[in-house]
């Protein structure tokens, strides 16, 4: 199956910030979820996710669009780990980020 | 024969020691640069009164923005002039600053202030161990190599041969 790619600054937002679409509206992690992630990654699809071109990820944004998946949309951390990458090219501590709220998720959700 | 041969030495000597303590100085800079960035960033977070009184969106710009320009700061220090890739993850530095009450804040302040110092001493530690690499001359070849890449060894090449062809030629005259 082919890999789709979303380039998160020209597709999404050129500012992405905060949680919920009820407070930040088309910018939330939130509605980065719903409306870009869910619908590429369900039925077995692949994503790879460029955050290139913006410098100031929140931890909130990234905690609702990636850890949202486990906790809100109900997807696996392993059918993310298979299906889901993403990048940016100059700042690995977003990449950690993201890892660590989805791992973080994954372990809430366990102990549930 | 004898004055010609030292002025050699004597010049091939300050170059030696200009390469290996220009090299030296400017890392310290840098260094301390980051590490001034870092501080500040320590002074922000344990200012209660501050951030309690801003709204948890610039409590989190102002967060993810220094995180931003610390990673970028810190990769040149570690990969321009230590020569090593930076091996720290910032990611602890990201801590929440959705707060429900003082507790939150305290917890907040207690993770970020604990993350920024362990940065700042593993900073300082790697700085001192590349101070005391094995053997200067490894030092003295980074450098060398430093000055080549960024184009300075040229003036400096120009600036040192000039000089030595006027010794040369008072020499010769005299």
């Amino acid at each position: 199956m082919t890999k789709k790619e979303i380039n998160l600054v020209s597709e999404f937002s050129r500012k992405p910030f905060g949680r919920y679409r009820k407070h930040y509206e088309d910018r939330s992690g939130q509605a980065f979820r719903e409306d870009f992630l869910v619908p590429s990654l369900k039925d077995g699809g692949y994503v790879h996710v460029n955050l290139d071109g913006y410098n100031r990820y929140g931890r909130s944004f990234i905690d609702e669009a990636f850890g949202g998946l486990i906790r809100e949309e109900g997807f696996d951390k392993k059918y993310l780990d298979e299906h889901l990458t993403y990048s940016h090219s100059l700042l690995d501590s977003v990449i950690f980020l993201i890892k660590e709220r989805i791992e973080t998720a994954h372990k809430d959700v366990k102990n549930k | 024969m004898a004055t010609l041969i030292t002025s050699i030495v004597g010049w091939i000597l300050v170059g030696f020691l200009h390469i290996h303590y220009l090299g030296r100085d400017e890392i310290a800079r840098k260094k301390d640069s980051v590490q001034a960035e870092l501080q500040s960033l320590a002074d922000w977070a344990l200012d209660h009164s501050l951030i309690e009184s801003s709204s948890p969106e610039l409590n989190e710009e102002y967060l993810s923005s220094k995180i931003a320009i610390l990673e970028l700061r810190l990769k040149e220090l570690y990969e321009s002039y230590f020569y090593i890739e930076f091996p720290y993850e910032l990611s602890d530095l990201h801590e929440s600053v959705e707060f429900n009450d003082a507790g939150d804040i305290n917890n907040f302040q207690l993770g970020i202030i604990n993350s920024i110092y362990n940065l700042k001493i593993s900073i300082e530690a790697d700085y001192d161990h590349y101070c005391k690499f094995d053997g200067s001359t490894q030092r003295v070849k980074v450098n060398l190599y430093r000055l080549i890449k960024n184009g300075y060894f040229r003036v400096f090449m120009t600036a040192f041969a000039f000089s030595f062809c006027i010794s040369l030629i008072s020499f010769l005259i005299f």
